[in-house]
């Protein structure tokens, strides 16, 4: 029977979770006074050292991020992107609606760490509490000396400017995402220059996931050892896990990373909804390939043993579904979903994701052909690769993924499919 | 200089290239649309990729600059199947409407689909995404949604070179749409240069739209005469009317561009003209028109010739050579009345004629003015609205006998006694030596209307009459003294081969 392992969610059941007064009670800003007092490539180093991964969903290392900013640069903003949008994940929601502090305690010490003087915040506009207690957190913290002219007494300057967004998916796309606080349209920018060199306003940036940063506190305050003594040697540390669809107790956990996943089913999740067959489950959020019940039985969370399994653990979003889910009506909703977000920029993605959608409905509705299957396969490699970004990766995965593993329910909706009884006497 | 290798060919190429520009410098055509060099790099239409060397994805030659060494193929099966794919896509939600767009003929659509697509279509017209047919998004310019790729160039044109920044695109996936913001429109003076960089039938000119099918057209070479700025011009034409005029490319003049203004003033070679010469008895055939000018010119000693600086250089040094040789005492006299505009910044200059500086290196005068306001009684106004633009004029020139040689029934012709029809820059072969003193030559592209005739074999003429030679034989022997004469002339510039895309 394993348990959750609460290191960032350890407050989040406390009343006013939220407030400064709360977060001090528990030590809170200690960490960032004891950086502040260190070096700031002393403190890349610990990052590094902790092997602290991304959580926003590539999963790259923060401190080898961090030490690609050019030696020479004369200014670096670091962006938390907390423009949490991918279906199936909900976990820095969590964070700034019930430990905001948490993360700018966070990004007080990766501030430093960056010799950086001004954050910007890029918040997801459809999250509305969690967006008033977050300017509310950084109120209290400028009134309190953690922002501002000297931040705790040291003498530096550390401005936050939370940033709102519209309710375009492809904003958490990290250059998009710049775009999209220079005032732009949203839409991913071209690589190289990559944003630690070219970045917001063509300064150097780092833009870093919202639990990313919630972690940093922690590795300062742990050293890099025990948070190393967490997960597995790849994936160090605990994850937030957003689990989501048939189980019992849907919500998120904090486990730590190479947890087994029938476990978390089972033992934490309570298993699947009204105890029916396991059928299929996402293991990274909505647009990493789809696994059948008997591939995640086998399945560690983690970001290498995912991979190994032909999947990827990308932002944690787990989605559960059980017997009774119709994997065709599934990737109908997500395929929508992604041709609805698509930016519109590159060719393949804005006119594939469409088609690819119209397909999948057609197939759902019972009104396909055979040659109408083959043209979607066809579609999903036509569609991938050729972008700016990976969004059409991110469409291209899933819908690989569905029509492979469960070809005969797509086959079975197509109009002319070959018949599932044989005829008797034949 | 970087040495890279195209399809195995090994090339030395600029450094700081990108990789599209460097291959057509060294003869490799990478298919492209939203790609163009007066603009900057957007990469999003994606029809441009390539292999290069140890990147396993493809590449987009428009983003790629080259570097020392870089091994690229253009002509690779995944290459071709990934243009051929980009083209379905493209195509996707396209209403293939050629048979009533403006476009067809010089569509990079229809181009590339021949060239790199030619797939079956999997699609059927009911499944295609209706955007608008008809959006007025300014004065000149009218906009087809359904038949946009949105490759931007629009936009960044209006951004990047214009600066005013009308342009957005409204939504996201295929509902994407270019537009203006509400209340706006494309109302900047260079607008309509978005219709000639459109690779597709989106953008049309309001003027042009349902006016001539293109593969008709033929096209000369030309010089605007709409400023002193000389933007280098393609005049396109079809059964002796010109159609429309598009900028053709000058790096030191005008780059890819061209202003609304100067574009859309055609109208006036193929109308309203001056077809036979006029005189108080009436219609007159060119050698009658001859004989009634000569009769003025008994007294040269009272005539003035007034010159423009909308007249060719080589109309100004044949004018200035008969005053010389035929009609010595007479007095030559130039300018030109036109109100003056602004400096834009940008192309547009004060100076509305084509060739002011000419007139003054060819060495006529300027003072028009006070010439005017002498004792002449009969005046030779050669290409010269003088009562058009300054209406005032009419009670110095009342005593004069006024001949108007012109290509217009203008305010002049209309007060003058003797009208002799002359051809427009359209139908000469000549040129125009601009503010900064760089001589352009132009063909002529129609042929002249009427009894229309050039300066040239109009003081030819009379000079003949007069028993007086000019001592060319032809415009070439004209136009070959002239630039040996006149200090910088002969200086040709070399004519830059046009990188239309699409």
């Amino acid at each position: 029977m394993i348990e959750e392992t609460k290191v960032l969610t350890s407050r989040i059941h406390k009343k006013d979770s939220h407030t400064l007064e709360s977060y001090r009670e528990d030590g809170g800003y200690e960490a960032a006074a004891m950086a502040l007092a260190m070096d700031p490539d002393e403190v890349t180093a610990i990052v590094k050292d902790s092997g602290l991964r991304g959580r926003g969903g590539a999963g790259f290392p923060t401190g080898l991020k961090w030490t690609f900013l050019p030696k020479d640069r004369d200014f670096t903003y670091l962006c938390v992107n907390a423009d949490e949008s991918e279906p199936g994940t909900f976990k820095d929601r969590v964070i700034l609606d019930l430990d905001p502090h948490l993360m700018i305690e966070g990004t007080v010490i990766s501030c430093h760490a960056l010799k950086s003087e001004h954050a910007f915040i890029y918040i997801r506009g459809e999250f509305c509490r969690p967006y008033r207690r977050l300017v509310a957190a950084v109120q209290e913290a400028y009134e309190a000396g953690i922002l501002g002219d000297n931040v705790l007494g040291t003498g530096r300057k550390l401005d936050i400017t939370i940033h709102k967004g519209a309710g375009a998916y492809i904003c958490g796309e990290e250059t998009a995402l710049l775009n999209s606080i220079e005032g732009l349209r949203g839409q991913p920018r071209i690589k190289p220059p990559f944003p630690t060199n070219h970045g917001l306003f063509g300064r150097s940036t780092v833009i870093n996931n919202v639990e990313t940063l919630a972690n940093v506190p922690v590795i300062l305050k742990e050293g890099a050892e025990v948070y190393r003594s967490r997960g597995t040697e790849k994936s160090p540390g605990t994850r937030l896990f957003s689990v989501s669809g048939h189980v019992e107790r849907p919500g998120v956990y904090e486990l730590e990373h190479g947890v087994s996943f029938k476990d978390m089913l089972n033992d934490i999740c309570g298993g699947v909804k009204g105890g029916r067959a396991l059928k299929a489950v996402v293991p990274g959020g909505s647009s990493v390939p789809v696994l059948t019940a008997e591939e995640s039985m086998k399945l560690q969370m983690d970001f290498e043993s995912c991979q190994e399994c032909g999947t990827m653990l990308g932002s944690a979003g787990v989605i559960v579904m059980d017997e009774t889910t119709d994997m065709v009506w599934a990737l109908d909703k997500l395929t929508h979903f992604y041709a609805h977000e698509s930016c519109g920029q590159c060719t393949p993605c804005r006119e594939g994701t469409g088609w690819v959608a119209e397909l999948v409905h057609l197939i759902n509705q019972g009104r396909a052909k055979s040659a109408d299957f083959d043209k979607l396969i066809d579609l999903g490699t036509q569609i991938c690769g050729n972008t700016i970004c990976v969004f059409s990766d991110a469409v291209f995965m899933p819908v690989m993924s569905y029509t492979t593993k469960f070809r005969s329910e797509f086959e079975s909706k197509l109009i002319d499919s070959a018949p599932v009884h044989e005829k008797v006497g034949a | 200089m970087a040495k890279i290798t195209i399809n195995g060919v090994e090339q030395a190429v600029e450094d700081g290239l990108y990789l599209i520009e460097a291959a057509r410098r060294c003869g490799v055509d990478i298919p492209h649309y939203c790609y163009h060099p007066g603009l900057p790099v957007e990469g999003n239409c994606r029809m441009c990729s390539v292999e290069v060397e140890g990147i396993p994805k493809l590449q987009t030659a428009c983003t790629t600059i080259v570097q020392d060494g870089m091994v690229v193929i253009t002509d690779s099966e995944k290459v071709v199947g990934e243009r051929s794919d980009v083209m379905e896509f493209l195509l996707r939600n396209h209403p293939i409407d050629c048979p009533i767009c403006d476009q067809a003929g010089e569509c990079g659509l229809q181009d590339y689909y021949m060239e790199h697509g030619l797939h079956d279509s999997r699609i059927t017209v009911s499944e295609k995404v209706k955007k608008k047919k008809r959006v007025d998004l300014g004065p000149n310019v009218v906009l087809d949604s359904e038949r946009c790729i949105l490759c931007t160039r629009c936009v960044r044109f209006c951004k990047d070179v214009v600066g005013t920044e009308e342009l957005v695109i409204k939504n996201r996936s295929n509902h994407a749409e270019i537009t203006t913001f509400p209340g706006k429109g494309l109302v900047n003076p260079y607008a309509l240069n978005t219709v000639d960089i459109c690779p597709v039938g989106a953008l049309t000119s309001r003027k042009f739209r349902f006016q001539c099918r293109v593969w008709y057209m033929k096209n000369a070479t030309s010089i605007c005469p709409g400023c002193e700025r000389g933007c280098n011009i393609w005049i396109d034409h079809h059964e002796n009317k010109i159609q429309r005029l598009r900028p053709r490319l000058n790096p030191d003049v005008n780059n890819y561009w061209m202003c609304d203004e100067g574009r859309l003033d055609f109208h006036w070679i193929n109308d309203d003209r001056v077809l036979r010469a006029e005189g108080p008895d009436g219609l007159m055939r060119p050698d009658e028109a001859d004989r009634a000018v000569l009769a003025l010119l008994s007294n040269p000693g009272d005539v003035l010739i007034v010159a423009s600086p909308r007249s060719t250089n080589e109309s100004l040094f044949a004018l200035k050579r008969f005053v010389e040789v035929a009609l010595p005492g007479a007095a030559l006299t130039g300018g030109s009345f036109r109100p003056t505009g602004d400096d834009d910044g940008f192309l547009r200059l004060p100076d509305k004629n084509p060739n002011s500086r000419g007139m003054r290196e060819i060495g006529i005068a300027g003072d028009l003015e006070n010439r005017l306001n002498g004792s002449a009684g009969v005046v030779l106004v050669f290409e010269n609205d003088l009562l058009g633009d300054r209406p005032d004029l009419e009670s110095v020139l009342a005593g004069k006998k006024v001949v108007a040689f012109t290509s217009n029934r203008t305010a002049t012709a209309r007060g003058a006694d003797l009208v002799v029809p002359v051809t427009t820059y359209a139908e000469l072969n000549g040129s125009f030596t601009n503010h900064a003193g760089l001589r352009q030559e132009f063909r002529s592209a129609i042929r002249p209307p009427g009894d229309s005739r050039s300066v040239f074999d109009v003081v030819k003429s009379l000079s003949g009459l007069l028993g007086k030679e000019l001592g060319w034989e032809s415009e070439t022997a004209l136009t070959k003294e002239m630039t040996d004469v006149i200090t910088g002339w002969g200086v040709r510039v070399e004519e830059e081969t046009e990188l239309h895309a699409g």
